[in-house]
C-alpha cells in the first residue's frame, strides 16, 4: 500500500493501518516504511474483534505456502530489526477492508493463514473506482 | 483466497472503536471514512 500512497491521495482515498504492540514500535514501523497514513495501535484487539480476524493454527507453520512466505519475508528484511514487532498477539491474522462514506464495503478480505494476503492492486482498483 | 461478505454490523462495531495513532493522537475509526473512501489494513504484526 506504501507504493500507492500518492495515487490514493490524489484519488481522495484515505489509508489506515492497524497493528498490535505499542506506540514506539508503531512509530518505528511507520518511519521504516515511510508511511504517510495513520498507523493505529490496537493491543487490546478491539478493532480486530470488530472485523472478526481469524486466529492462526500451529498447523500453519507446516503449510508449504506459509513457510515459503515466511522465508521470503525474513530474507527481504520485512521481518526483523524493529524491537519486538511480533508482539504478544502472534495468533491473530490480518484483514483488509475498503469502506466508502455511504456505508458500503466494496472489498472485505479476512486472511486465512499467514501467507493469505489481499492483492494490493485489486484493493487499490476497488478503492479508486467510482461507487 | 478469502474475499468475504462483510458482516452486517461491521461498520457499527468498527466505527465505534477509538485507538491511539503511532504519535499518540486518538482516532475514532468511523471518522476515517466519514468523508473519504478508506482502505483499512489490519496487520498481523508491525514488521
Amino acid at each position: 500500500m506504501r507504493d500507492h500512497q500518492e495515487q490514493l491521495a490524489a484519488a481522495g482515498v484515505a489509508v489506515c493501518a492497524v497493528g498490535t504492540g505499542d506506540a514506539p514500535v508503531a512509530r518505528e514501523f511507520k518511519t521504516k516504511y515511510g508511511l504517510k497514513f495513520p498507523v493505529l495501535v490496537d493491543d487490546e484487539l478491539l478493532s480486530y474483534r470488530a472485523v472478526q480476524v481469524k486466529k492462526s493454527s500451529q498447523l500453519n507453520w507446516v503449510n508449504p505456502k506459509v513457510l515459503t512466505a515466511s522465508v521470503r519475508a525474513f530474507s527481504s528484511g520485512a521481518i526483523s530489526g524493529i524491537g519486538s514487532p511480533i508482539g504478544k498477539h502472534t495468533e491473530f491474522l490480518g484483514a483488509t477492508h475498503v469502506i466508502r462514506p455511504d456505508g458500503s464495503v466494496p472489498f472485505a478480505w479476512i486472511n486465512d493463514d499467514f501467507g493469505d494476503n489481499s492483492d494490493v492492486d485489486e484493493v487499490v482498483e476497488v478503492a479508486t473506482s467510482k461507487a | 483466497m478469502s474475499r468475504v461478505t462483510p458482516q452486517p454490523d461491521l461498520l457499527q462495531k468498527l466505527g465505534a472503536v477509538t485507538l491511539p495513532e503511532a504519535e499518540g493522537k486518538r482516532v475514532r475509526i468511523g471518522d476515517l471514512w466519514a468523508h473519504h473512501t478508506l482502505i483499512i489494513v489490519h496487520l498481523r504484526h508491525f514488521g
